[in-house]
């Protein structure tokens, strides 16, 4: 199941070679280089970047480096695709913007009424 | 920025959206190297190739395979097995075979019989934000369990159908109370909390949630439950099985669900 994070802000390069949880990364430099590419133009451009690969090949730790965008002060939000929730509508979506919730309140009346009726 | 980390192989929501690509390969030979040098896996050069080679370099492999492997095998004096160990597709898990041990009496597959984390990677795999001194506490007090929970594919949710209470432990160290209520509220289960570590599941504190709901009229079991109908299955959620203070009680922690 597929891993969604999205990084709001702006970011310093800090040349991580370490996880999020702090162990090195081995062999990982040109991908975590385009990474922080993506991550420092933020405020020029957006960007979407499909990280593939087989399991334990090391995605998800590539992308948790991107925690560094944290560090920063960027917002970052994280969804994980669950296989029991599949056929539960937006259950990624609603993972995904639980945190910022609270601020439904400051959206335009439709996305509010959207944001409402599938998170309720 | 968007990143999305998905599986190849899988086909999911994102394979025709028309995302630029990152494909990650397998770790070349000094960077696995480096990996097995920082696990401690001391292989000769030409193992370390054999295996590099047979796994992928792919890097959860390459760390816990030499566990399963002989003397004469990770000294270069016998050819590796072919195909390697839980090389197979779906068969690769965090959690190799060298760090659980099977009870005795049960044979079977990995992961299919009650097994114990074995002490010496307990802290690593469960523990890492407790002082050694308390992981090896908890390690000593282990009850066995049923790992192919871990790797056999999930069904249908529960509680999509079914009506849940969930009791948060505030004091709670390794899974974030307000993760917790997250989860509560994402399963729009009746909710319960104690400020303190919950080591079991009590009768007090299941009165206490159902009296909730019962005051309410909002609780998972309204929501579902339609006229004349019984409720015959019930679930009580408990995360809260381990704190950084041992319980006042002095019994072993354990993990209610």
């Amino acid at each position: 199941m597929p891993e969604l994070t999205i990084t709001i802000g702006m970011a310093t390069s800090s040349g991580a070679t370490h996880s999020a949880a702090g162990d090195p990364i081995f062999g990982r430099e040109r991908e975590l280089t385009e990474l922080e590419e993506l991550v420092d133009g933020v405020f020029e451009r957006g960007a979407a970047l499909l990280v593939r690969g087989e399991p334990g090949i090391g995605k998800s730790t590539l992308v948790a480096a991107s925690r560094r965008a944290e560090e920063a002060g960027m917002l970052v939000l994280r969804t994980t695709g669950v296989q029991s929730e599949a056929q539960l509508p937006f259950a990624g979506l609603h993972q995904l913007v639980l945190p910022v919730l609270d601020h439904a309140d400051g959206l335009p009346k439709p996305q509010r009424a959207a944001s409402v009726s599938w998170c309720s | 920025v968007v990143l999305i980390a998905s599986r190849e192989g899988v086909e999911g929501f994102f394979d025709d959206a028309g995302l630029p690509e990152l494909r990650l390969g397998g770790l070349d030979d000094a960077a696995a190297e480096s990996l097995l040098e920082a696990h401690g896996r001391r292989l000769t050069p030409a193992v370390r190739e054999q295996l590099r080679e047979q796994t992928g370099g792919n890097p959860p492999a390459l760390v816990e395979l030499p566990v399963l492997l002989g003397t004469d095998e990770l000294g270069g004096r016998s050819l590796l097995p072919t195909p390697l160990p839980l090389t197979g597709p779906g068969q690769l898990h965090p959690w190799a075979p060298g760090h659980l041990r099977e009870l005795p009496h049960f044979s079977g597959p990995p992961f299919a019989s009650p097994s114990l984390i074995v002490p010496a990677y307990f802290r690593g795999d469960f523990a890492q934000d407790l002082n050694p001194k308390l992981a090896a506490t908890l390690s000593a007090q282990q009850r066995p369990t049923d790992f192919s929970i871990f790797v056999t594919p999930s069904g249908p949710v529960a509680w999509h159908s079914l009506p849940s209470w969930y009791a948060v432990s505030g004091a709670d160290r390794m899974i974030d109370p307000a993760l917790q209520r997250a989860m509560a509220q994402r399963i729009g289960a009746t909710t319960g909390e104690e400020p303190r570590p919950l080591p079991r599941v009590t009768r007090s504190l299941t009165l206490k949630i159902r009296r909730k709901e019962a005051q309410t009229g909002k609780g998972s079991g309204s929501r579902t439950r339609t006229e004349g109908q019984t409720i015959d299955r019930q679930w009580i959620i408990v995360i809260s099985a381990y704190s950084a203070s041992p319980p006042a009680s002095g019994r072993p922690l354990s993990t209610v669900a």
